[in-house]
């Protein structure tokens, strides 16, 4: 099977993992693309970011 | 005893997060106004623990919640929304496809992502959550909704999906044009390297 990710692909997945089980396959293949890729990693990081910052929005005093 | 003016304050803000959530002003005039006699029934609940609208705010999730349950059967998505969510609608279509012109040819990013710095001290916490607002409002109402209780009230998709009456594909690609559409949003106005919090470097 193919396991490469291009970017394009990888940060969908990285968004629908906040949502949904992925499945084995795409855990791993998302899994091995950020290892390798620092500007997905970001992304996650950013959107994490977001979910977090979400979940405080109306308690920031 | 809480005074007048606090309770009006209080109000309005209350109000901008009920809306989002049930898009229908009478009923978010109703389970804020629900929360505010809660509140006023018994204050001695708050003391101490936290503060004010802190506390208000989780009474007003709770009151959103039930309402949403309510009013299931009674006015389903599509009668009172005119923007069409559902997958494969043509402006979906668009809105999903603009998403890739953030890629090349090759499918990488042509912007790298970078790492966000979380908006940690209160005055920059405060304008952060202006910002988001903003972000918020630009977003189709279905769309912000959707991503609202997911990520604000704290549903899962299932019950989502159950509360508005559609599929998890569906709810996934509107979570995911929300957190998309915010993230650039963000990244513009707050993130970005001119609108970056004046004191980062004040400290040296």
């Amino acid at each position: 099977m193919k396991i490469r990710l291009h970017c394009r692909h990888a940060h969908r997945l990285a968004i629908e993992s906040m949502d949904r089980a992925l499945s084995w396959r795409e855990r791993v293949r998302l899994r091995l693309h950020l290892v390798a890729c620092d500007r997905c990693s970001s992304f996650v990081q950013e959107i994490g970011v977001l979910r977090r910052t979400v979940r405080q929005w109306g308690q920031e005093d | 005893m809480i005074d007048a003016e606090t309770l009006r304050t209080l109000r309005g803000q209350l109000v901008k997060f009920a809306r989002i959530q049930l898009r229908n002003d009478a009923w978010a005039d109703d389970v804020v106004q629900e929360t505010l006699v809660a509140l006023v029934e018994a204050p001695e609940r708050f003391a101490g623990r936290s503060s004010l609208k802190t506390y208000s705010i989780g009474i007003l999730k709770h009151k959103i919640l039930d309402a949403l349950r309510a009013g299931r059967r009674e006015v389903p998505l599509s009668t009172f929304e005119r923007d069409d969510g559902e997958a494969g609608g043509a402006s979906e279509q668009e809105d999903l496809l603009s998403f890739d012109s953030l890629f090349d040819h090759t499918g990488h990013w042509r912007d790298a992502p970078r790492d966000w710095n979380e908006p940690d001290t209160q005055l920059q916490r405060k304008q952060f959550f202006e910002i988001l607002e903003l972000c918020v409002d630009k977003l189709p109402p279905k769309v912000a909704r959707i991503f609202m209780m997911r990520e604000w009230l704290g549903l899962d998709t299932e019950e989502i999906c159950k509360e508005l009456g559609i599929t998890s594909t569906n709810a996934w690609v509107m979570l995911y044009r929300a957190r998309m559409r915010l993230r650039e949003c963000l990244q513009l106005n707050w993130f970005g390297e001119s609108a970056a919090p004046a004191v980062t470097t004040s400290t040296s």
